[in-house]
């Protein structure tokens, strides 16, 4: 307000600045936090799952191991049982690496532009018997040169775990047969498809369940209800998310979507 | 000579508890194992044992992740017990879990810690045991 020597108000002096902007950003940030915490917290009931479940029974394989050795070691005396032994100490090295790993509750993991192909051919060579012996169909048409954004393991785990699943839930009724295909619609992300033509999954029931932890609705003693749940926290931490369409009886596509490099 | 008469296992799984068991036996480490499957059992056992007179086993093996009543709350009631003599207590679990070390800290047990797998070695270095 500015007045004359008599104290008469002769101008008004004001200033509004459009505080949307900055209102919108902590809002934003708030939104973040409050996500970040929860991935923290699953990323720690992870590390809990990981370092007593996998823990237990990895102990118990060694322990055995070591037992059999003592009361057979005639044996023990061929190719296959050290390769036994060797599976054995490799699985509590895993657990550990990934036990320090978790621990040091980073979500920092190294993300780095990835060749998606070799890792989708990489994958499908470790489970070449099972494809076979299942006389499964399974197409990669990924194109060669698509890239992502992601961490290696991680990516690894998750083509292992869908793949995996599509072989479990097979349907009895038909031949196994998965296609894998990318997706790049220029939208800053790469869609990895994996389409089957297994049991299918009844979303209408199970659409909640089916990425959470423990939760498992097909009748498979196999199932664990962890692959899914850690498959979803894996494709977060990198940004990406994981979704699932499925009719019983056809078979489920699970998209993946990565950052593009 | 056996370096304890009576040991005691607390778990609920039940290939380690063969391991653990054979392994105790072997190394000469005690006379006789007696095995709990989880917190609740172990305090009925153990307190009709006290009551009876009979001798309590002088070290346990206490398992934390059981049903029913688990390691802490196992504990939280054994601890609290009347008694002359009390076993010496080791926590054996597969959990690194930072909180459960924590928490053994806190029941002044961080030394008595020992993370699965128990093997003969583990227990001859442990408890400076020969091998027989």
């Amino acid at each position: 307000m500015v007045t004359n020597k008599n104290g008469k108000p002769i101008h008004f002096v004001s200033q509004i600045n459009n505080i949307t902007k900055a209102k919108t950003a902590t809002k934003l940030s708030q939104e973040s936090l409050i996500k970040l915490e929860g991935q923290n917290k699953r990323l720690m009931n992870f590390a809990h799952i990981v370092s007593h479940n996998l823990r237990s029974h990895s102990s118990n394989f060694s322990m055995l191991l070591d037992i059999y050795k003592v009361d057979f070691p005639a044996q023990t005396e061929n190719e296959v049982f050290p390769m036994l032994v060797e599976a054995s100490d490799w699985l509590i090295e895993t657990i550990d690496h990934l036990n320090q790993v978790v621990q040091i509750k980073s979500t920092e993991e190294k993300m780095e532009s990835i060749h998606l192909l070799p890792v989708i051919k990489k994958v499908v060579h470790s489970l070449k018997a099972e494809i076979q012996n299942l006389n499964a169909d399974l197409k990669v048409q990924v194109k060669n040169n698509v890239s992502v954004f992601a961490v290696p393991a991680y990516i690894e785990s998750i083509v292992i775990n869908i793949i995996s699943n599509a072989l479990r839930y097979r349907s009895d009724q038909r031949i196994p047969q998965l296609i894998i295909s990318s997706n790049d619609d220029n939208s800053g992300t790469i869609k990895i498809l994996f389409e089957d033509n297994g049991l299918g999954i009844d979303l209408s029931k199970n659409g909640d369940k089916i990425f959470k932890l423990y939760k498992t609705f097909h009748q498979n003693a196999e199932a664990k209800g962890v692959g899914l749940y850690i498959t979803k926290n894996q494709c977060e931490s990198m940004n990406g998310s994981i979704r699932v369409m499925s009719k019983v009886g056809i078979g489920s596509t699970f998209v993946v979507s990565f950052l593009r490099v | 000579m056996a370096r304890f008469d009576r040991a005691c296992i607390i778990d609920d799984d039940h290939i380690y508890v063969y391991g653990a068991k054979r392994a105790l036996l072997k190394t000469n480490f005690c006379n006789e194992v007696v095995v709990y499957s989880n917190g609740l059992e172990a305090l009925a056992q153990l307190k009709l044992m006290q009551e009876t007179h009979e001798k309590l086993p002088e070290i346990i093996f206490l398992d934390i992740n059981m049903p029913i009543l688990d390691g802490w709350q196992f504990l939280d009631e054994f601890l609290y017990l009347e008694s002359s003599k009390k076993p010496i207590i080791y926590i054996v679990t597969s959990s690194e879990n930072p909180v459960d070390i924590e928490k053994a800290d806190q029941y002044d047990m961080k030394k008595n810690y020992i993370v699965k797998p128990i093997s003969v070695k583990k227990l001859t270095s442990l408890f400076d045991l020969d091998e027989t």
